[in-house]
């Protein structure tokens, strides 16, 4: 059985994730409370070593759902989806977390995995529930979005057009 | 072309980037890169969104934890709404009783610490202790909290602990009275304290006073003076454990003092009432 003060060592990690997963102050303390409850329900099936990634998978679940819910609400109440407007300069973190909106869910929670909570690849797949080759391909999608959101030109680079960036094959570069 | 086999893709650059790849491979993608500025110019690209993103976010997760994320709230909710379940109530007891065991022993440590340092220091200052103990912490603690970082941070500074020396008291007394409204740079000469110097620092409402005393035996102990704000309500002397360091903290006459180092109980004792009775003698 799992530790109490294993699952609370993930915690700050789980907010930050959660964070920048949600986009600022929506909710992400309670995805993490969610997502803390859920863990304590189920603990007993878990092993130590595959703790961390049970915890962010349900995180990552919790959020899913949660987008669903909001954009089904969106589309009830017939407003504009994300305008997905790049930010506006401001200090270059808040832009960068801003420029997080543009990205899909699935997108987000790759390109989240890997830089910011440091997952390895094959930890990411297993965390978002897909197989590697379908993690690397939005990591880089991810990438690619946000460097165009950030006004990074990405058309110098034809491999790069928004086409074939959203058919997210492997491609090769030279 | 790379002769034809194995090319470098742009998921190679990507796992390049991430650690992903195994040094064989590592080598040809580096090798790829340098004859690809192109390709060079994206990879540091995404290295750049990395760090904007970790520098984002980092703050996050130093936060201390929201009190509504603490387990011990979800599981008591738990076990409240599953009575039948016992052994969940079982091992919320048992992880609540060790939670307050721990508890338990940190606040027996902290009393420990208190007891060997502060409340020596209290038994021996009746008259100025006028036993506050149940008051909760308010300015005076903040005050003591300022004083004690300051006294971390510059205490022991072995370029330049101070902004004016002592040498300069003249000086630094004109420049403390301007910024800070207290024409006082106390004097601890009879309880073998030399003034190092000081500067002016940040306070809880302006700017304030930060002086270093040393002693013969090189140890080094903080005054941290401001001015009290008219509407700000009157608080006694108290006595804080610190880290490693003591500090008194109190206000007179207007102005909210500290006292911070490491000093025996009789030399708190005369230098917290010295430094009183010169804040008395250099107020109007």
């Amino acid at each position: 059985m799992t530790s109490r003060e294993a699952i609370e060592t993930l915690t700050p990690g789980l907010r930050r994730y959660a964070r920048a997963l949600t986009g600022h102050g929506n909710g992400a303390d309670e995805i993490v409370q969610a997502t803390l409850m859920r863990t304590l329900e189920e603990e007993r099936r878990w092993r130590d070593d595959e703790l961390k990634t049970r915890v962010y998978g349900t995180l990552t679940q919790l959020n899913r759902q949660r987008q669903r819910a909001q954009a089904v609400r969106r589309q009830g109440e017939a407003l504009p989806g994300r305008a997905g407007a790049p930010a506006k300069a401001g200090s270059r973190r808040e832009a960068i977390s801003k420029a997080l909106d543009v990205l899909a869910t699935e997108e987000r929670e790759a390109l989240l995995l890997v830089v910011l909570e440091g997952f390895n690849y094959q930890e990411s797949a297993e965390i978002i529930g897909a197989p590697k080759a379908t993690l690397v391909a939005r990591l880089m999608r991810a990438r690619a979005a946000l460097a165009a959101a950030q006004g990074v030109d990405p058309r110098s680079r034809p491999a790069l057009s928004a086409q074939q960036r959203s058919a997210g094959h492997l491609r090769v570069v030279k | 072309m790379s002769k034809g086999q194995d090319p470098v893709t742009e998921a190679d650059l990507h796992a390049f980037l991430d650690e992903e790849v195994g040094p064989e491979r590592r080598a040809k993608v580096a090798e790829h890169l340098e004859q690809k500025p192109l390709d060079a110019a994206l990879v540091d690209t995404w290295r750049a969104q990395n760090e904007a993103l970790r520098g984002a976010f980092a703050r996050v997760a130093r936060e201390p934890v929201p009190l509504s994320l603490s387990l011990a709230q979800p599981l008591t909710v738990r076990a409240a709404a599953v009575p039948i379940n016992t052994r969940r109530l079982d091992l919320a007891r048992a992880a609540r009783q060790r939670r307050v065991a721990i508890v338990s022993a940190i606040a027996f440590l902290a009393g420990s610490i208190a007891a060997a340092t502060g409340a020596i220091v209290v038994q021996h200052l009746p008259g100025l202790f006028r036993s506050e103990a149940g008051i909760p912490a308010t300015i005076g603690r903040r005050i003591a909290t300022r004083a004690a970082a300051m006294y971390r941070t510059f205490a022991n500074d072995r370029t330049r602990p101070v902004e004016v020396a002592a040498a300069q008291k003249a000086e630094l007394g004109r420049w403390v009275s301007e910024r800070t409204g207290l024409s006082l740079i106390p004097d601890f000469a009879s309880e073998g304290l030399r003034l190092v110097g000081g500067r002016v620092t940040p306070g809880e409402f302006g700017a304030a006073g930060f002086l270093l005393y040393e002693m013969a035996t090189g140890e080094r102990i903080g005054v941290f003076m401001e001015r009290a704000p008219d509407d700000s309500s009157i608080e006694p002397l108290r006595a804080t454990p610190g880290d490693r360091n003591t500090s008194l903290y109190g206000r007179e006459k207007g102005t909210y003092w500290a006292i911070i180092g490491s000093l025996g109980d009789e030399r708190w004792k005369q230098v917290a009432q010295h430094l009183i009775n010169q804040i008395q003698a250099a107020s109007p």
